[in-house]
């Protein structure tokens, strides 16, 4: 008997822009419930594709961010953006230290960094479609996209003490 | 107990260490995998290992192997805490000799149940 050799791989589709930001929601969520202590709230939705301007950084305040690339079926990065303030917020919540305990921006910025890690990992799981979205390491110094990259959405969450902005960019070259 | 906690992130570490010293572990710290391999050389097998996947210098794969190619470290219990989530990927790590894995995000209770798996917990 010849047996017969059947293609059963499925092209599935990978998700567009809105499912993408509806992926980075529940992981972002899922992090950050985890993770913190305090409830941190989503207070702004952006759908809007564009440049990054610092947004979500206080007046006066100096912008903190941190990137994790991914590589794969989809190729882009998740920023995670705030103020020096709301980043010192975030880093005593996961580190889960007294308010009043001033950390070092170097203690700040790997908390940054560690956060933009995990959302992208918990993103990845959600979003490679079973074929694995490959991630680089946490950058937190000046990081520049490249040229062709387009933000494709951002959500905007509010913690104990600042806003906290993350977003999501991708190779407009896929 | 000794734990020793391998992760590049010091965020990380801070976290896993407040974790295990409630615990009554004695914590000790490596960023990177083959810092971690030095400090067994020097202190001697601890009785659990967390190692993180993603690292500069040598990664928390090629560290499992290479500490379980040596007689020394193949009775020590090993776990990886790691951002990937594929099925696959899990494989990877229990394959080079991992006995637990732990996803991140994590909380406590994820972790000590894990310690319980090890069989380090109650």
């Amino acid at each position: 008997m010849t047996e017969s050799i059947v293609d059963q791989s499925v092209d599935v589709a990978l998700p567009g822009p809105a499912e993408l930001l509806e992926l980075l929601r529940v992981s972002v969520d899922e992090v950050f419930e985890t993770m913190l202590d305090s409830v941190a709230v989503l207070i702004e939705t952006q759908n809007s594709a564009g440049r990054s301007a610092d947004e979500a950084a206080e007046p006066g305040g100096q912008s903190v961010e941190a990137v994790v690339e991914f590589r794969g079926p989809l190729d882009g990065a998740v920023v995670i953006r705030c103020s020096d303030k709301s980043a010192a917020d975030l880093a005593r919540e996961m580190l889960m230290v007294p308010a009043t305990e001033v950390l070092k921006i170097e203690q700040v910025k790997d908390a940054l960094g560690e956060c933009a890690n995990m959302v992208s990992g918990s993103l990845a799981g959600r979003a490679g479609n079973g074929e694995g979205l490959r991630l680089g390491l946490p950058q937190t110094e000046v990081y520049q996209q490249a040229d062709d990259w387009f933000r494709c959405g951002r959500l905007v969450y509010c913690l104990s003490q600042g806003r906290v902005g993350v977003e999501i960019w991708l190779d407009s070259v896929q | 107990m000794k734990a020793l906690v391998i992760d590049d992130s010091r965020a990380m570490r801070s976290i896993l260490r407040g974790i295990l010293g409630q615990r009554g572990f004695d914590v000790a710290e490596a960023e990177h995998g083959r810092a971690g391999l030095q400090w067994i050389e020097t202190q001697g097998n601890p009785e659990l290992i967390l190692v993180d996947w993603h690292m500069p210098t040598m990664t928390g794969i090629e560290f499992v192997h290479e500490l379980r190619g040596q007689p020394s470290g193949r009775d020590v219990r090993i776990m990886v805490v790691s951002v990937e989530t594929e099925m696959q990927r899990i494989g990877e790590a229990l394959a080079a000799g991992a006995d637990e894995y732990l996803m991140k995000p994590f909380d406590a209770d994820a972790l000590l149940d894990k310690l319980v798996l090890l069989g380090l917990g109650e």
